[in-house]
């Protein structure tokens, strides 16, 4: 079973093709998803030696992240799975940020304005993610012993966390964290993919914004 | 050959299905008004994420319309080039899929070669090249002689606004909603398009130059200083005052270059009085005018697709990695918009 793995969210615009959960191809080209993405997603396919008509599955980031990209990488893979009647799988970002650490840990990335989008993971549960100044997540995180690591997307709040000594910032999404985030995702068939929005557009983040 | 035609330039989302360039079979387009309504204009962001939520539903639905399905496509064409940027991306994208899923050829098509080919469409036995195209609406005025498929020469353009925003502007300013041509329009009807004195900068200058600015000051002033503004009568004179200019510059542009056909494409091609004050003029020289059919005149997927077809015998097809640009040079001869000095001749 192939899978086509779409990043559009960060600086980097990366198309992973994975066969049963084992990496096949890696593309990763830094920014302008607008021109790269589908030229590594035929290139990908290229390698591979497979035809877009291969493809069982696409998964895609559907955010938080960069606003034009989650755009372009959604409307790709909503579009890819329309055309080739596949099911989708969105991933959300912080999911793929913490998915291969050692858990409980907390996902972290800027939300602009000292803000900042976080999530708890634990074994137990999906963790919800929300947005609150950096203060606020601090204390969150000091009134929260069994802690283990954190992960920034990004390395917007670098400084505040110098001290800690399980702090992690990345620039991408790992591989490994995105192929585990589409294994552990929800799937999305038939018409219900057209209403694939990327996370600044679903309802929860829409009635949260709106009542700041 | 069949073609589907994607257009997000701006506020509207359009999918069309044609086949061999003239021949609609369907064509949807997904109206934005009511999430810009109360900005009084387009708001990019909104129209990047209203285009995002519905282009697939759209997609479907212009299939469904044309009975056709996905493999049925020999080819799909896009506007990539000249609109709104975080807009044209989402269609951009969604065109790459199916070049991409389909292996069918992309084609990119600057948004203003769609409005230019959106009245060639079904009438490639009567108008013949070179003729002049008035290509008028909320982001462009401009006068282009086309000479063959795909080249053009610039021989008119405005040097600051687009006469469909002064329209816009002005309806917003009379609180009227948006857009604002067709409720300027509707109020024009029972006014006196001789009431207030506008002026029509520009007018008496032998050249294809436009100015809208200091028109659109004139009216935003009249509105602010009379407190017993009539305002069916300001909108009357306002359509006078655009159409006079409009219809000069053209008749003037058309005689310079001894251009017997006219095309009028556009947003603002919708104004019925416009329509008719210009067929006056051309019926009165021996010339012709064309217009397009209504919803063709609007931003739609029909006229991309139709210029693709035969633009893709001249030029082929677009590389998966096709740029998007918010201000792009248009055709062969690379007339390139520029803000600021809006529209020039590319270097």
């Amino acid at each position: 079973m192939y899978t086509l793995l779409l990043d559009t969210s960060g600086p980097y615009t990366t198309v992973l093709l994975v066969q049963n959960l084992q990496l096949v191809t890696s593309s990763v080209v830094e920014d302008r998803p607008a021109e790269h993405l589908h030229e590594q997603i035929q290139t990908s396919l290229d390698r591979a030696g497979l035809l877009p008509s291969h493809l069982h599955q696409i998964a895609v980031v559907i955010g938080p992240g960069s606003w034009t990209g989650l755009n372009i990488g959604v409307t790709t893979a909503k579009t890819l799975a329309q055309v080739l009647q596949i099911p989708v799988c969105p991933i959300r970002t912080l999911d793929a940020l913490t998915e291969s650490s050692r858990l409980p840990a907390w996902g972290i990335m800027s939300a602009g304005r000292d803000r900042c989008y976080y999530a708890r993971h634990t074994h137990s549960k999906t963790p919800e993610m929300d947005v609150a100044s950096i203060d606020d997540i601090l204390q969150l995180m000091e009134a929260d012993p069994e802690t283990h690591c954190i992960y920034e997307y990004g390395d917007t709040f670098s400084e505040r966390f110098c001290d800690h000594p399980h702090y992690h910032t990345t620039d991408r999404l790992l591989p490994e964290s995105l192929i585990l985030a589409s294994k552990n995702g929800a799937i999305l068939k038939g018409n219900s993919i057209h209403s694939l929005v990327p996370a600044y557009l679903q309802p929860s983040y829409v009635e949260r914004d709106a009542s700041r | 050959m069949l073609i589907l035609g994607i257009d997000t330039s701006c506020d509207d989302t359009g999918v069309a299905v044609v086949k061999q360039g003239d021949i609609i079979i369907s064509n949807i387009i997904a109206s934005q008004f009511s999430a810009h309504e109360r900005f009084g204009g387009v708001v990019p962001v909104i129209a990047a994420r209203e285009h995002t939520a519905k282009i697939n539903y759209i997609l479907d639905s212009a299939l469904e319309k044309a009975e056709v399905s996905f493999s049925d496509l020999d080819a799909v064409a896009v506007s990539h080039h000249q609109g709104l940027m975080l807009s044209l991306v989402v269609g951009v994208s969604a065109a790459k899929s199916i070049a991409l899923a389909c292996q069918i050829p992309l084609i990119g098509i600057h948004h203003l070669e769609g409005h230019i080919y959106s009245n060639l469409m079904g009438r490639t036995d009567e108008i013949h090249f070179p003729f002049l195209c008035l290509t008028v609406a909320g982001g462009h005025t401009l006068l282009l002689k086309v000479v063959s498929h795909g080249t053009y020469e610039l021989l008119g353009h405005t040097r600051d606004d687009a006469a469909g925003e002064v329209l816009d502007k002005v309806a917003r300013h009379l609180h009227l909603g948006f857009p604002g041509g067709a409720a300027i329009q509707k109020l024009a009807e029972k006014g006196n398009p001789t009431a207030y004195h506008f002026p029509r900068p520009l007018i008496n200058r032998r050249d294809g130059e436009f100015s809208f600015s200091g028109l659109k000051t004139a009216v935003i002033s009249a509105i602010d200083r009379d407190p017993n503004l009539n305002v069916a009568d300001l909108c009357a004179s306002l359509q006078q005052a655009i159409i006079d200019l409009l219809v000069s510059k053209t008749m003037l542009i058309a005689e310079t270059h001894d251009l017997k056909q006219i095309t009028l494409a556009g947003g603002v091609a919708l104004n019925q009085p416009l329509r008719k004050a210009l067929q006056q003029e051309v019926q009165q020289r021996g010339y012709q005018l064309f217009t397009p059919q209504t919803d063709l005149c609007m931003d739609n997927g029909a006229m991309i697709a139709g210029a693709a077809f035969y633009l893709y015998q001249t030029r082929g097809a677009d590389p998966l990695s096709i740029e998007t640009l918010a201000n792009a040079p248009l055709g062969t001869t690379g007339i390139r918009y520029r803000p600021g000095s809006k529209y020039g001749k590319g270097s």
